[in-house]
């Protein structure tokens, strides 16, 4: 009689499968998307991986929340490129670091803002 | 090339300086400006040291700022120029820095949708 069933156990020669190769048969998963990539990610503790947050809020959450934890060591960094229209802002401790970069007036703005925030809690008497 | 260490400038000095900066590098470059909180030391953090004795030095921390200000760096390829804000200039300060980057940062784009559609209106 013909073996219909593809995956008949009874005729099999195979050697009997143990938990490792279980996983190594099993379907791959799609990489996960921890990894930082490009224009997502640039929350981090590598110094080594410097990318800009996409949207502004996550940035201006993050500057705050660095500057509030650390006070006296962080710094702001803003660099002007007239010639390329591109403004690029830069909070960091030292061990985290929070970069945007924009081309926008309007984001200017809001940037503008933030600074300004900063500025003064850095000049008060508060800690 | 040994760049001379400027002293650090007034507040005002420094704009006007600031200013010359940015509209020099309109061509090409760029101007980087950095602020940093300021506790007004002008000594290093002490570190313990090994005595002659064996022992280590007593260190004394430095003592705590009444007020905190603000310290403002900027720099060019060919010039660092730096100033302080203490916290009674920090108001009036803020608001003319604020002023000076919407006025010097001009050359970022503009949103240009509000225009097209009010073009789309008239026609």
């Amino acid at each position: 009689s013909v073996d219909a069933a593809p995956h008949s156990s009874s005729t099999t020669t195979s050697p009997p499968t143990t938990s490792k190769t279980d996983y190594l048969l099993q379907e791959k998963k799609p990489p996960s998307k921890l990894h930082v990539t490009r224009g997502r990610k640039s929350l981090t503790t590598s110094p080594s991986i410097m990318v800009f947050l996409e949207a502004f809020e996550d940035f201006e959450k993050a500057a705050e929340r660095i500057y509030l934890n650390a006070p006296m060591r962080t710094r702001c960094v803003m660099k002007y490129n007239h010639s390329n229209s591109c403004l690029k802002v830069k909070v960091t401790d030292d061990h985290v670091c929070v970069q945007y970069q924009t081309d926008s007036q309007q984001e200017l703005k809001k940037l503008e803002k933030l600074i300004s925030n900063l500025m003064k809690h850095m000049a008060s008497g508060e800690r | 090339m040994l760049m001379m260490e400027q002293p650090r400038l007034s507040t005002d000095v420094f704009m006007s300086e600031l200013t010359l900066m940015f509209h020099n590098a309109r061509t090409h470059g760029e101007v980087t400006v950095t602020i940093k909180r300021y506790d007004g030391r002008t000594k290093p953090h002490p570190k313990p040291r090994k005595l002659k004795n064996g022992k280590m030095s007593i260190v004394e921390p430095l003592p705590e700022p009444e007020e905190y200000s603000c310290l403002l760096r900027a720099k060019t390829k060919d010039k660092k120029i730096s100033t302080v804000v203490s916290a009674s200039d920090a108001l009036r300060f803020q608001l003319q820095f604020a002023q000076f980057l919407r006025s010097n940062m001009d050359g970022l784009k503009k949103e240009k949708k509000a225009k097209k559609k009010v073009k789309k209106a008239t026609q």
